[in-house]
């Protein structure tokens, strides 16, 4: 006769914490107005999850809530910031973003590839903007261009990845 | 005209946009569900960028690196597979080592929870923000007067009536020390736990109140739902539901009793058990003094008791209490005694200085030593001596309880109940019974308070009592 062991609780938690990661990040991100803010969240949340993590509990709604519960703090300090959402629509947010982790996590994966598509120069000015500690005006400066240039072709960049994100995802479920 | 919805959506993610494209935004994306799985895939695009810049991996990715030597197996496999143990644990003390280096150098703890309100709140020195709106990690909160609301971060809702003590522990955890709650817990924060002296209540999606004294005598009062009792003596866990209720004392759970829609504290869980016998140090040959070190000579005072213990000699001050046990009407049965002191301000020290008292009571073994006269101590020769203004001589005292007065408090009611204070009521022999307070640790700051104690001469609060039930 074979037994199958039930894993103990920290892998349960991290194979769990590892299958929502990418969502939660994502969710959290759509929340919030900057990079660092959400980050400064995600960390509270890693924690949040850890210590009050049962095994016995439904993982993604929960950390779903608990993700909600991280940013309504993080905004009450600027409730009044035109930037920050209703409940009603936060809900709305997560509700979708249960949903639909997986084709989001598909999209994810298809970036890698989609960046080594673009140029160079492009490739090489998108990461440079989204390496930690950069400043889009100095960016700009150092580029010899208007920050609302810059800002104009990063839109330019980021949308052709998406749509090149996208035809990724659709070619991958039609194969 | 249609807005260019990539345009406004990647502005609003840069917290860039007008008032106007940010409401036109929000009333869209709870109407179009396009709009909205737009916006989601451009968040999750933020994140995929950013992660692919600095070249941080996820967790998932982490997990999923083939360990050396193991180049065979789906990914599924690999990911669910034998080796997941150790590899979870590499990738557990990653993530946490890099959040909790991250914390540290952004100075803070994680926060765990917010106070969402407070009424006609008046709170006693706290480790942690107390204003409406502030955002707590771990610490304690001590409300003396009125209600305030706290929200944890997996949702559970406690609402705090003064007087109370509650350490903020986790996102889904605290601890009542004294006072009441109440505790309104969602779906999703079940398993919210209070924990009190003498038990632990964990929820099961449920509204319910409790309320504690220090030593762990408590009342668990469940409006809806259900709650699991823990005590600490080990006993199987009780299950308490809809309009349940039960009392516990610092042994055991007491035998459930029936709903009553006005629940009472358990300072009064029975009314037939009031003290009944009580004594003061004005009462019979009862006596009430402090003892100074020599360089206080001008600091003194008449009305009430000086307690200090500083890191600089020469400035140190015990309270020395006597009960004439005599005068006490015997209870055969009794099973609690208690101390009850009023603490008034000394007008020395700075109240800022220093952190929380922790005050020390010792009774006094040797017979010999209860003759103490008020007028005739001195530092030297008082009942079990011991130089340090924090200790007694422990050859000849024992200790009978403590108590703890929080940084900033000047004033009012401190009790102390112990089970070892009524044994040495129980068996003092010559009927006089000596104790001795003193702080414990010292206060490491210049200016540092002297705590007040009402004695014999106070004008208007009652000297210290000692009452047995």
């Amino acid at each position: 006769m074979t037994t199958r062991s039930v894993p103990p609780l920290n892998d349960q938690f991290l194979r769990l914490y590892a299958e929502n990661e990418g969502a939660l990040h994502a969710f959290v991100r759509s929340l919030l107005p900057t990079r660092d803010e959400s980050s400064d969240v995600m960390q509270d949340l890693a924690v949040a999850l850890w210590q009050g993590f049962e095994s016995a509990r439904e993982f993604r709604p929960w950390a779903f809530g608990v993700a909600r519960n991280l940013v309504r703090m993080h905004l009450r300090r600027r409730a009044r910031d035109r930037h920050v959402f209703d409940d009603q629509l936060v809900q709305r947010l997560a509700d979708l973003a249960q949903a639909e982790s997986e084709p989001r996590a598909a999209e994810r994966r298809a970036l890698e590839c989609c960046l080594q598509k673009l140029p160079q120069a492009q490739r090489e000015l998108v990461l440079g903007a989204y390496a930690r500690g950069t400043r889009i005006d100095e960016l700009a400066q150092r580029r010899g261009q208007t920050p609302m240039a810059l800002y104009k072709i990063l839109h330019r960049i980021r949308q052709a990845l998406l749509e090149c994100v996208q035809r990724t995802v659709l070619r991958e479920q039609n194969v | 005209m249609t807005p260019d919805w990539h345009d406004l959506i990647q502005r609003h993610l840069a917290g860039a946009c007008t008032q106007e494209e940010c409401e036109l935004l929000q009333t869209t994306l709870m109407k179009e569900e396009a709009v909205a799985r737009l916006y989601l895939q451009y968040a999750n695009l933020e994140v995929a960028l950013e992660a692919q810049a600095n070249s941080t991996q996820s967790l998932r990715e982490i997990l999923l690196q083939e360990p050396a030597g193991n180049s065979s197996g789906s990914t599924t496999r690999r990911f669910f597979g034998g080796n997941f143990g150790r590899w979870a644990a590499a990738a557990l003390f990653l993530v946490f080592a890099a959040a909790a280096f991250r914390q540290f150098r952004a100075g803070r703890e994680p926060r765990i929870a917010e106070v969402v309100e407070s009424q006609s709140a008046q709170w006693a020195s706290c480790s942690l923000p107390t204003e409406q709106g502030s955002l707590l990690s771990k610490g304690t909160l001590r409300l003396n007067e009125g209600i305030a609301r706290i929200r944890f971060a997996q949702g559970a809702e406690v609402t705090l009536e003064g007087p109370s003590e509650v350490a903020v522990e986790a996102p889904n955890v605290c601890r009542l020390i004294r006072g009441s709650l109440v505790a309104h817990v969602p779906p999703a924060a079940r398993g919210f736990t209070v924990q009190t002296p003498s038990a632990t209540l964990i929820d099961h999606g449920t509204d319910f109140g409790v309320s504690t004294d220090s030593a762990g005598h408590a009342s668990v009062h469940v409006m809806q739902g259900e709650v699991e009792l823990l005590h600490a003596n080990g006993a199987p866990p009780l299950r308490l539901t809809t309009r349940q209720m039960a009392s516990i004392t610092p042994e055991k759970v007491l035998p459930q009793i029936p709903f009553h829609p006005e629940p009472r504290r358990p300072e009064t869980a029975d009314p037939a058990r009031i003290f009944t016998s009580e004594i003061t140090t004005r009462t019979g040959r009862g006596e009430a003094a402090y003892v100074s070190e020599p360089r206080t000579a001008n600091n003194q005072s008449s009305t009430v008791l000086l307690l200090k213990h500083c890191l600089e000699q020469g400035y140190g001050r015990k309270v020395l209490l006597r009960f004439d046990l005599s005068a006490l009407p015997k209870i055969p049965d009794a099973t609690r005694a208690r101390l009850t002191l009023n603490l008034d301000p000394s007008g020395y020290g700075y109240a800022s200085q220093g952190d929380d008292a922790r005050i020390a009571v010792y009774a006094v073994t040797r017979d010999e030593s209860d003759t103490w006269s008020a007028d005739a101590l001195s530092w030297s020769t008082q009942p079990a001596f011991d130089p340090s203004a924090g200790k007694v001589n422990t050859s000849e005292a024992v200790r009978v309880g403590e108590f703890t007065v929080p940084r900033g408090v000047q004033t009012g009611v401190f009790v102390v109940e112990d089970p070892r204070l009524l044994q040495q009521i129980q068996t003092d022999s010559n009927r006089l019974l000596t104790l001795i307070l003193v702080r414990e640790n010292p206060i490491t700051v210049e200016g540092g308070l002297v705590l007040g104690i009402a004695g014999n001469r106070h004008p208007t609060l009652s000297p210290p009592r000692l009452s047995v039930y």
